[in-house]
């Protein structure tokens, strides 16, 4: 799955230990998430979404294939 | 001859029983401790509240091995219930530990998960298959082996998922 997710935090100039604690989840799964080895659950995909007041669509994005 | 019998069997559980496992409860009781007391950042509240609970398992383990070594005796009627006394703790820890990863942190959850799915499933083949080669002739392992294939083949499924998501 694409996501924006690094694009945004670094928009608000986050780093990804500040955007973990936001979350409350590790700095390991906000990097395993920004390089897309890791798909996050649909509770934390809300948190994000909510986090950067967008839509979970306008941040993840499913792989066509 | 059988009395002799008794006497070993009963001095190898005390010593494989006994001094295993206190060590292991001390390992455990201890690393917690330093982890609640000198941790910096400190642990968060869910993660003390496991040590903690650990901490109790552990405790109440090293207990029902002194209490199982004190009162065992061959003759006794109740001595498998008394051997059993130090697995009942045990009972409380498996529960401890699967709340703990319950509650970790989602990506943690998933490796932990794939790394424990890994080790029961290759420690069962690996227990299957040497009925096999035993009953071929090979030497006979003791099932306590079974604990620690276990925990090897924990770590290399662990190594794997690290790698994955890292």
């Amino acid at each position: 799955m694409k996501n924006r997710l690094r694009e945004l935090r670094a928009a608000k100039e986050w780093s990804q230990s500040d955007l973990a604690n936001k979350l409350d989840v590790s700095r390991q799964t906000v990097n395993a998430i920004e390089t897309e080895k890791y798909d996050p659950s649909l509770p934390l995909a809300f948190k994000v979404a909510k986090l950067f007041k967008l839509k979970i669509e306008d941040i993840f994005e499913l792989d066509k294939d | 001859m059988t009395r002799m019998l008794y006497t070993a069997l009963t001095m190898k559980i005390k010593l494989i029983i006994g001094y295993a496992g206190l060590f292991v409860c001390a390992c455990v009781t201890l690393w917690s401790l330093w982890l609640i007391l000198f941790k910096q950042p400190p642990a968060r509240p869910h993660i003390r509240k496991y040590l903690w609970r650990m901490m109790l398992g552990m405790i109440a383990y090293a207990l029902g091995i002194a209490v199982m070594n004190q009162l065992y005796s061959p003759q006794s009627s109740y001595k498998y219930l008394l051997v059993l006394l130090p697995v009942l703790p045990l009972i409380f820890v498996c529960f401890t530990i699967v709340r703990a990863v319950l509650e970790m942190d989602e990506m943690k959850r998933k490796m932990t998960t794939e790394s424990m799915a890994f080790a029961g499933l290759a420690t069962g083949f690996t227990c299957f298959s040497y009925m096999f080669v035993r009953d071929a002739g090979a030497p006979q392992i003791s099932l306590a082996g079974a604990f620690y294939i276990m925990w090897i083949y924990y770590f290399i499924g662990f190594f794997f998922s690290w790698r994955r998501y890292k």
